[in-house]
């Protein structure tokens, strides 16, 4: 009776170290596709190359639900999207941001779209307005 | 005597056990933390739109920009980063453009004409990527199109786009 107790323990306990560890590498892996900086990136660099290869004139519907998502989680409830100069920024959080330039003359407006029927804003817009002189 | 070597060889195999998981373990932790602490290299992707931009306005419709050209021939002042609405802010360090014409009968021979603008420097980085691509120095990108003047004349356009960025798209 003892020996089969013994044995019963053990092999909880190593389930249970096992289900840690399968934790751990889980939670892990979702932190490291979901984080700020890495969709900052994403954002920063897709929206670069859209103003790149886009004519004045276009106006472009971008969404970016998840950065936006993202940003609400860090209290951060400011304008996300901004342009200075040939540059664009993505600002998901308080601290830090990531940048990008490009390299399209342009004058280019990015401000949010409206919101939607369940009152949340979805997307960006990006509107190339006209070449610079 | 025998039920505990047997507990024994249990307990042995139930470290083996743990040392393979932690190995796999780490192992899938190094791989993930590898793929998304790199960074998304666009370079090429931007070289090409750059390269688009500038046949669209070199050439538009099969035809060359009347631009490139004056009363003496070809147009030594003009000025791509103007003409082509390009932007290289303020150092130029970062992109290098270049564009050669050649003469349709003659693909071998460039026509004295060769329009540059950024940071020469960054050629050698082409050179050294013609046996092996690394991600560490600029990325370059050259394609060429064929095109005609008002005179019906056959031109070859060589386009050589070049994008540095190193801290922004490779670690």
């Amino acid at each position: 009776m003892k020996k089969k107790g013994q044995i019963l323990v053990e092999n909880v306990v190593f389930i249970i170290l096992n289900l840690i560890f399968l934790t751990i590498l889980i939670l892990f892996i979702y932190s490291k596709i979901g984080s700020e900086s890495l969709l900052e990136e994403k954002y920063s660099k897709q929206i670069a190359l859209l103003i790149d290869s886009a004519k004045p004139g276009m106006i472009i519907h971008l969404n970016m639900e998840d950065a936006i998502n993202e940003a609400k989680k860090n209290n951060f409830n400011e304008n996300i999207v901004f342009v200075s100069g040939n540059t664009i920024t993505v600002k998901l959080r308080e601290k830090g941001e990531n940048s990008y330039s490009f390299f399209n003359d342009v004058d280019v407006s990015v401000y949010p779209d409206k919101k939607n029927e369940d009152n949340k804003i979805e997307n960006y817009i990006i509107k190339i307005n006209s070449y610079n002189k | 005597m025998i039920l505990k070597n047997k507990r024994g060889a249990e307990k042995i195999i139930s470290v083996y056990w743990f040392a393979i998981l932690i190995l796999v373990a780490g192992g899938i932790f190094v791989m993930v933390a590898n793929f998304h602490n790199s960074l998304y290299d666009v370079r090429e992707l931007e070289a090409e739109i750059m390269i688009n931009q500038v046949s669209d306005c070199l050439s538009y419709g099969g035809k060359l920009n009347e631009d490139l050209f004056d009363e003496n021939g070809f147009n030594e002042e003009f000025k791509i980063l103007e003409k082509c609405y390009l932007n290289f802010g303020n150092g130029k360090e970062e992109y290098y453009l270049e564009i050669e014409f050649y003469n349709f009968e003659n693909l071998e021979e460039s026509l004295n004409f060769k329009i540059s603008e950024g940071n020469i420097n960054l050629k050698a980085d082409c050179e050294i990527q013609k046996s092996k691509e690394y991600g560490t120095i600029s990325k370059c990108v050259e394609k060429t199109f064929y095109s005609l003047d008002n005179d019906k004349n056959e031109f070859f356009i060589k386009i050589l786009s070049i994008i540095r960025k190193t801290e922004k798209n490779a670690k």
